[in-house]
């Protein structure tokens, strides 16, 4: 049985390009320069003690390496034709799994925690899990009282309140 | 001499104070575990109803909590890759591909025990050397600081284990991200693009739990269909002779986290990872590699950062400075109680400096008791199906967020840089740099400009200082070491890779 590691180690030791790198690391090319200009704003080189100095510093690192990154990654063979962007990095259910997470995030303001909990961790682990209805109905009232039992009975955490609730 | 053992043993004799630490250290234990729990969070609450309370109770239960926070962090680190706080992020590097291998239950054991040796050496130092420490932390100045966090940012560069550039690259954007809202001395705004949000900064907890968190768990939907691991159980305790062999590395590691710790203002996170570099500097054949499962590694983190918690009592006990963010809460709570910590404390109250030494010795061993159970159910967590665990673990990823402020904004935050980390992980970055530049790029600003404006922004001045003061030479000179062996052994392992 093939763990993680081994499933990274055996990506990394492709030495190829994954899909969509390129771009990526061009792209942290560019917000580094970004920051850098950012940085120069804040006080440009008026004083080594001035509030923009490690800014500076740091986004100059942050260039400096973005562009070795990029020389790198820029001079390794493309990626096989088999490995594509979207089944190594934004598979359906990827996509899916975070949409449910924004929506649950959307409905904890509206309804609340318990309400808006309950429904993520069914509806989310009726997808995952995919054993039936009940088995997700039992797993998420048990997961949600243990939740609610220890951050607000015990740590008296405060939860989110919604609208509907308060 | 018999004064001191009197005084020492008041809280084991005491069954008040016994049971108060005892359930100080076992609350502590899960709090570290639960990542948005902070300790500091938790020995401030305690503040608050136990001011009515005699000092010695809310010591008892403050050292509790305090020595099993820091240990209790480790839990998360190891199974699920969420440290419970900064000072276990460290441990995650290890501690989590042994969890991967099916040996959670032999990492959770070994770092409980070695985070009982680890917080012994912390304590005997206090006992012993403290007033030695503090002048020799007194002596740091704020361009030490300075040169001490910028090792630290060197470190996690040689720590990323793919390039050096992206170890750079992820230390220098968390310094950048640490930046973020008003300048603590001139409260000018950085990054803020007029953001009223963004003028409080970015909560490295929010962050912490997003690129550790919910990264991982945007990691694992790639593997839902991979059977999780059966973890070995059968050997939790680690052998007798376990432990004789990894004793001097612990004591080194551990010496390293008292010193560290000593140092106000720093924490079981820089220590945990100087004493991680250490171990992987000094350990010549290691279990496993670095960052794969080596249980080196994973015993420097954990020696190093509970050492640290005795380390950072030093300077708060000797001079009335706080090592770190709990010690200077519980400054606070000695302050209500109308004790005064500082020089004279050794002379005038040695009794509360005793009482303190025996509590948390105290503390050390119930971590030690505590520690070694419930490591089977906690071990069970990552053999729980993925499409069961990962929705859990994202509603604690949002409530650990929500927690630190009470703000959704944090919850958004937390999303933005797990989706991030996401990608940095894909593409071969790591996300621990990130986390210790947000951490460190604080202290390293603010040391920089006071060690400026001390030489009247003289920057020839400035150089000078680093190389002509004994402690600013040996950091300054262990920077460049450390930068030169990298950029070496980053080309040795390129024209390997060539040549295969």
């Amino acid at each position: 049985m093939e763990t993680r590691t081994q499933t990274d180690h055996r990506e990394a030791s492709a030495r190829t390009r994954k899909p969509g790198e390129h771009l990526f690391v061009a792209l942290l090319l560019l917000v580094s320069i970004l920051a850098f200009f950012l940085s120069y704003g804040i006080s440009g080189f008026a004083s080594i003690s001035a509030p923009g100095t490690l800014p500076l510093l740091a986004s100059s690192v942050l260039v400096a390496s973005a562009l070795t990154i990029n020389r790198e990654v820029w001079s390794l063979p493309s990626p096989p034709p088999d490995q594509s962007f979207a089944h190594m990095l934004t598979p359906t259910v990827l996509i899916n799994f975070f949409a449910l997470g924004l929506i649950y995030i959307a409905i904890l303001t509206l309804l609340g925690f318990i309400p808006a909990t309950f429904t993520y961790l069914f509806v989310a682990t009726l997808y995952l899990h995919r054993q039936g209805w009940l088995l997700a109905f039992f797993v998420s009232l048990n997961s949600l009282a243990i939740i609610y039992i220890v951050f607000r009975l015990i740590f008296k955490v405060i939860l989110p309140e919604g609208l509907l609730e308060s | 001499m018999s004064q001191a053992l009197e005084y020492f043993s008041i809280g084991w004799m005491d069954p008040q104070l016994f049971f108060l630490t005892a359930i100080g250290t076992f609350a502590g234990i899960y709090i570290g575990a639960i990542p948005g729990l902070s300790v500091t969070m938790a020995v401030s609450i305690l503040i608050s109803f136990t001011f009515s309370w005699d000092v010695n109770e809310a010591l008892a239960l403050m050292a509790g909590v305090f020595m099993g926070g820091v240990y209790g962090g480790s839990r998360t680190a190891i199974l699920l890759n969420i440290p419970g706080a900064p000072s276990a992020l460290v441990t995650a590097l290890d501690g989590y591909p042994l969890a991967l291998k099916g040996d959670a239950g032999r990492a959770i054991g070994l770092s409980t025990v070695m985070s009982f040796i680890g917080g012994l050496v912390g304590i005997l130092i206090l006992m012993i050397a403290a007033p030695i420490i503090s002048n020799f932390t007194l002596a740091f100045a704020p361009r030490d600081y300075f040169l001490l966090a910028a090792l630290g940012l060197f470190l996690v560069g040689s720590l990323s284990a793919e390039s050096l550039s992206k170890g750079m690259f992820c230390g220098a954007l968390g310094v950048l991200l640490g930046m973020v809202g008003l300048d603590p001395l001139t409260a000018e705004e950085r990054f803020t693009f007029d953001t009223l949000e963004l003028t409080s900064g970015i909560p490295y907890i929010a962050a912490m739990i997003g690129f550790f968190g919910f990264a991982e768990i945007l990691v694992q939907l790639h593997h839902l269909d991979v059977k999780p691991v059966r973890q070995n159980l059968d050997k939790i305790l680690p052998s007798l002779s376990l432990v004789k062999k990894y004793l001097p590395l612990s004591l080194r590691t551990s010496s390293i986290g008292v010193i560290v710790g000593a140092l106000p203002g720093t924490g079981g996170d820089i220590a945990s990872l100087l004493a991680y570099d250490h171990a992987k500097r000094s350990v010549k054949s290691p279990t496993a590699k670095f960052g794969e499962g080596a249980e080196e590694g994973l015993i420097a983190a954990e020696t190093a950062n509970n050492a640290a918690v005795g380390g950072a009592y030093i300077p708060m006990l000797t001079l009335g400075m706080p090592g770190d963010a709990v010690t200077a809460v519980i400054i606070g709570a000695l302050f209500i109680h109308g004790i005064q910590p500082g020089p004279l404390m050794l002379t005038e109250t040695p009794h509360l400096f005793w009482f303190t030494v025996g509590n948390l010795t105290l503390a050390n061993l119930f971590v030690l008791i505590f520690g070694l159970t419930g490591i089977s159910i906690f071990s069970r967590i990552v053999q729980c199906p993925k499409g069961i665990l990962l929705p859990l673990i994202f509603v604690l990823c949002v409530v650990g967020t929500y927690a630190i402020q009470n703000s959704l904004i944090d919850v958004y935050w937390m999303l933005g840089c797990g989706f991030l980390g996401y990608f940095l992980k894909r593409y071969g970055f790591q996300v621990a740099p990130i986390i210790l530049g947000i951490i460190l790029g604080p202290l390293m600003d603010v040391s920089f400009r006071r060690a400026a404006l001390s030489v009247q922004n003289d920057i020839s001045q400035l150089l000078w200082e680093f190389v002509s003061n004994p402690v600013s030479l040996v950091l300054t000179s262990a920077i460049f070491v450390l930068l030169i062996t990298s950029v070496i052994k980053s080309r040795q392992q390129k024209a390997a890779e060539r040549a295969d």
